[in-house]
């Protein structure tokens, strides 16, 4: 159990920290979509330079094209300087376009990404903050429960020894009815006896002695019996309702524990799984989130490369129209003061292939920082991925799903165990207040010791005190317990009825003493 | 009954003594066999 409190804790706190991480990393991943996105802004807006450029080139291409009517040369240098104008004009205005596009497919990317990074960030700051804090908090809660708890249950254990001590008197008190028996069995001897006696003896004043002498003992014998029986019956009646009682309190305990241990009908455990189950989903969010940002760079490494691609061919053509230019200037040199119109085109077109070129190294320059920042953020999801320094949302799922299983088990037990306790509490109240049998027994030997002491009292007035006459003492030798030698020490020793006790056994027998 | 007949007044002689005490006999093997039911009622109970 101790083990899994602190798996489950270094897991929460694992998961704390990779948030609290992930905030941060995720502001930082916003800091540098932001920084593209202006790059790429910037780099769409010195598209319509490109623009002016060609609408420029074509310009001078038809005045070119003009002034070659005019002087009516078919220079092909000429020709040539005008066919790439064409060229480059439409490859600047194609190629410009083309990064027009998918720098706002980009910026559309990025945008849509930021979102992204931006819901991320709340739900993220809200994990950490509350559902992580609360779930630690949970579990925290639940490791004091569980400590208290087990300190209750070992009270409890207490409950459930003085249950087995109960239950050995119990036992003891049954055992004792073997002694009761062997009482009975004894006084039955001595009366038996005594009818030998009766055939026997011929002498009435004897007889009459015997049968007194051996009545008071039986008597005195049997109510000590009695006593002892009824005590040993109460003993089990008693004890009995100890035991239920010790039970009773078991089920309240338990029942306590059970209520101690939830809150909004969860237990503590079953709430930070909940919570767990919460960061589950949330993680795989993550991992989605994670993956539409890796995939956003990609395609901005991508498009940058194809950006860049796009550019070089418009600065390589660049290149070429500022040497057929340059070609140009030359032979309108050589032509003189009639080709002087023609110098001067060339020398427009050249200095536009140089803006072109400008333009160019502008944009790459911009595509470059872009690439730097975009493999960077590349390099920092790679080494910040969920997949690899994280429990998964699939192993977390299976970690709440055992705990969830065990504390279901553990209640179905619970309530299991109660019915038990329950049930054995009741009925062993029930039979306690069943036991009656033994109040018929002690009606009996009541009934007994009443019919002896009618004889005591019929022969009493007919025989000598015993003090004046011999006793008959043959029964004290068939004695095999220590109360059974007392109880007939004390009668033997007792003086015979005095006035006052007989006035007093009068009483006891209502009206039948009346006869005697 | 024997008893009730002996309590309610009959003369003090031996052989109303004998029937008695023969029924006191009686009374006590019925209550052993009774003491033995008693707890092992409450045994098997337990």
């Amino acid at each position: 159990m101790e083990f899994g409190f602190n798996n489950l804790a270094r897991i929460i706190l694992e998961l704390n920290a990779y948030f609290k991480k992930s905030i941060t990393n995720i502001n930082n991943d916003k800091n540098e979509l932001l920084k593209i996105l202006g790059f790429i802004e910037n780099i769409s807006n010195e598209i319509s330079n490109f623009k002016k450029i060609v609408k420029h080139l074509r310009v001078l291409g038809i005045s070119t094209k003009i002034e070659i009517a005019r002087l009516g040369t078919d220079d092909k240098g000429f020709s040539a300087l005008v066919q790439n104008v064409d060229r480059l004009s439409e490859i600047i205005e194609q190629k410009a376009g083309n990064i027009s596009q998918q720098a706002n497919y980009l910026i559309s990317e990025i945008s849509r990404t930021n979102l992204d990074l931006d819901n991320l960030f709340i739900e993220q700051d809200r994990l950490s903050k509350n559902v992580l804090d609360s779930a630690a908090v949970s579990l925290e809660e639940f490791k004091n429960q569980y400590n208290k708890n087990k300190n209750f249950i070992e009270g409890t254990f207490e409950n459930t020894k003085s249950i087995t001590s109960n239950i050995g008197d119990v036992v003891v008190a049954i055992q004792f009815h073997d002694i009761t028996r062997q009482q009975i069995e004894h006084i039955n001897e001595a009366f038996n006896h005594l009818l030998e006696e009766i055939k026997l003896e011929d002498e009435d004043t004897k007889l009459n002695e015997t049968i007194y002498d051996i009545c008071e003992i039986q008597a005195e014998q049997l109510n000590h019996t009695a006593d002892k029986f009824g005590e040993a019956v109460q003993d089990i009646i008693e004890k009995l309702n100890l035991i239920a009682k010790d039970f009773d309190s078991i089920f309240i305990d338990s029942e306590k524990l059970y209520i101690n241990s939830h809150s909004n009908g969860k237990t503590q455990l079953e709430s930070v799984c909940s919570k767990l189950m919460g960061i589950s989903e949330a993680l795989g969010k993550n991992v989605q989130i994670e993956e539409h940002l890796n995939k956003s760079i990609n395609t901005a490494v991508d498009i940058v490369e194809e950006l860049a691609r796009y550019v070089q061919e418009i600065e390589n053509i660049g290149d070429e129209i500022e040497i057929i230019a340059l070609n140009a200037i030359v032979k309108a040199a050589h032509v003189g003061n009639e080709g002087s119109a023609l110098g001067i085109l060339a020398e427009s077109i050249q200095k536009l292939s140089i803006e072109a070129k400008e333009q160019t190294g502008s944009i790459t320059t911009k595509l470059e920082n872009v690439n730097a920042i975009a493999q960077g953020l590349r390099l920092s999801l790679n080494n910040s991925s969920i997949k690899d320094e994280l429990i998964s949302e699939k192993e977390l799922k299976v970690i709440t799903d055992k705990i969830l299983k065990n504390e279901s088990e553990a209640k179905r037990q619970f309530l299991s165990l109660n019915n038990d306790i329950s049930a054995i509490s009741k009925g062993i109240s029930y039979f306690s207040s069943k036991i009656n049998i033994h109040n018929k027994f002690l009606e009996i030997i009541y009934n007994i010791v009443s019919d002896i002491n009618s004889i005591l009292i019929n022969i009493h007035p007919q025989i000598k005190p015993r003090t004046k006459r011999e006793f008959n003492d043959v029964l004290y030798k068939k004695y095999t317990m220590k109360s059974e030698r007392e109880i007939h020490e004390k009668v033997i020793n007792r003086k015979s009825i005095s006035k006052e006790e007989n006035k007093n056994t009068n009483l006891e027998f209502g009206d039948n003493i009346e006869l005697f | 009954m024997q008893n009730e007949s002996f309590i309610k007044g009959l003369p003090p002689n031996s052989n109303n003594y004998y029937s008695v005490i023969l029924n006191i006999i009686n009374k006590l093997k019925f209550i052993n066999n009774d003491t033995e039911k008693v707890f092992l009622e409450i045994g098997n109970n337990l």
